[in-house]
């Protein structure tokens, strides 16, 4: 059943399935209110059986041309068939967020509110930048798609892209003059690592420091910023760090659990229509 | 057209960037129509360059040309479910879009077991690091280990005690009431401050380092279309003390600018 087909016969299985799920559509819909949380919880387990299944049955040898040495278990030949799926479906939530912005800008735009001109900027850049993206990769060079495409994306994107990170910067040092005032203890702590690895990254700062000997002829030349800096990322920062990482990974573990035995309360489980 | 945009696209490039990066800076003195308009625009080509790869990254090569033109009729049925997300809109419909969110969020936390396993148990055993110092060991299968210096076994037990006392921090399972613990967690704080120092210190550099970059794009890229990087640096600082005596200005009269 599952083979490629053509002409009328691929129309014909293309409908029908379409039509199979306008059923499954009505059938869902039909079901009464108190089944509904159940079967959302019964889609969930499902949907975390495949790659639970897959991870803990026993293995044995399945070797394919491209790995001799794959281990495996009778679901390992569909993980990367399903996993290749999975972007597809999420590529068709795209139309979710564009939704959200034209209803947005289209709502300012008829009623004529403040700012409307820009929502139609908002419009013009968008299908702008959507037809000559998708042209530029059949157009040939030289052409005025690609051109266009060129002007955009390498003009107006990336300098609009690289700028809005940039501002951050003036943002993140109005926000450290906040942090780095020493308040406490830890507020101090992370003044002095933050001063440090600043300095140490950039010339003015390790001129501070340059009257020492160098690290590898003597002691004093551990306490040249650079090399503190050198030290704190590389020695002090690496534990620290795994350390939370082991807490992160522990407590997503517990999080994926709850969620996939439906043990997890709140809004999204809770309140069904 | 095509021969003009050809000829002079490098040249128009410079000035549509230059052009859209004071227009975004702008809000470094206050909100202002200029910078709603390029936030707009960014907005815009943002989310057009988005839907664009979608569409020829994912969905035309995975999905559109193998249903259309190889005949797998059944990724028919991958559209639909990815449709099913659109009954968020609908009142009364909306259900059958938490059923599709549902499987997902299943799917996501089916692969969290493979990826606990795969991320951060290899990271155990390299966890556990030689603290006293020897020579170069030949082991009887002839390989030969490296010395361990004083100091690297000194860095070998302050990063084990620095791992173990930062994990003590997030035994949240119980009340640290011994003191051993309750010492070790606070140690734990207090290095774990060095380390979102030392991140919070990395970040700002890397902020500041995409701001020059910016900068080294007016002044040397773009500068020699207006007569040479130094009049473009000049016409910088002028713009910069513009907006200083401006937002003085401004703070003299009580206005909030907004401004950062």
């Amino acid at each position: 059943m599952f083979t490629p087909k053509t002409g009328a016969a691929w129309w014909g299985f293309v409908i029908g399935s379409l039509v199979l799920s306008a059923i499954l559509v009505a059938v869902l819909q039909a079901v009464p209110q108190r089944f509904r949380r159940p079967i959302i919880l019964t889609a969930t387990f499902i949907g975390g059986l495949f790659y639970a299944l897959e991870f803990f049955l026993p293995v044995a040898p399945m070797p394919t041309p491209q790995d001799p040495n794959r281990m495996g278990n009778f679901l390992t030949p569909y993980v990367v068939p399903f996993a290749d799926t999975l972007p597809v479906i999420a590529g068709f939530t795209v139309g979710l967020g564009v939704i959200n912005l034209f209803l947005l800008h289209g709502r300012r735009i008829l009623k004529g509110a403040t700012g409307w001109t820009n929502s139609l900027v908002f419009f013009i850049a968008f299908f702008l930048m959507l037809t000559f993206g998708i042209l530029d990769k059949t157009a040939p060079e030289g052409s005025i798609p690609k051109n266009i495409y060129y002007l955009l994306q390498e003009g107006a994107y990336q300098a609009l892209d690289a700028t809005m990170f940039s501002i951050i910067a003036f943002y993140i040092v109005s926000a450290a003059y906040r942090a780095f005032r020493v308040r406490s203890l830890e507020a101090t702590m992370l003044l002095i690592t933050a001063m440090v690895v600043m300095l140490g990254q950039i010339t003015v700062g390790q001129m501070l420091t340059n009257w020492l000997p160098e690290q590898s002829e003597s002691f004093w030349g551990n306490f040249r910023v650079e090399v503190m800096r050198d030290w704190i990322l590389t020695k002090a920062n690496t534990p620290a760090v795994r350390a939370i990482n082991f807490g992160l990974g522990v407590g997503s573990l517990a999080v994926a659990l709850r969620i996939w035995l439906g043990l997890e309360r709140g809004s999204y489980f809770d309140s069904q229509r | 057209m095509s021969e003009f945009l050809e000829t002079h696209k490098d040249t128009l490039v410079l000035w549509i960037g230059a052009i859209c990066t004071l227009g975004f800076y702008s809000i470094l003195y206050r909100e202002n129509r200029i910078y709603r308009f390029f936030e707009h625009l960014f907005l815009g080509l943002a989310m057009g360059y988005g839907v664009a790869n979608v569409w020829t990254d994912t969905l035309q090569p995975k999905w559109w040309e193998p249903l259309v033109h190889r005949g797998h009729w059944w990724l028919i049925f991958v559209m639909i479910i990815g449709l099913f997300y659109y009954f968020v809109y609908s009142p009364r419909y909306n259900w059958l879009a938490r059923l599709v969110i549902g499987f997902f969020l299943g799917v996501t936390s089916g692969r969290a077991f493979q990826a606990f396993v795969n991320d951060y148990w290899p990271q155990i055993p390299t966890s556990f690091k030689p603290v006293i110092p020897h020579g170069p060991v030949t082991t009887p299968d002839g390989q030969t280990l490296p010395a361990l210096t004083w100091s690297d076994a000194l860095n070998n037990i302050l990063f084990m005690v620095i791992l173990l006392c930062v994990m003590s921090y997030f035994f949240f399972s119980f009340e640290q009431k011994h003191p051993v613990l309750k010492r070790s967690a606070q140690l734990g704080r207090w290095l774990m401050m060095f380390t979102f120092g030392a991140i919070f210190g990395s970040t700002i550099m890397g902020r500041l380092a995409l701001m020059i970059d910016r900068m080294d794009f007016l002044v040397n890229d773009f500068g020699p279309q207006i007569g040479g990087p130094w009049v473009m640096f000049l016409v910088l600082i002028g713009l910069a003390g513009l907006v200083l005596y401006l937002s003085k200005r401004a703070a003299e009269r009580g206005e909030d600018t907004g401004a950062i």
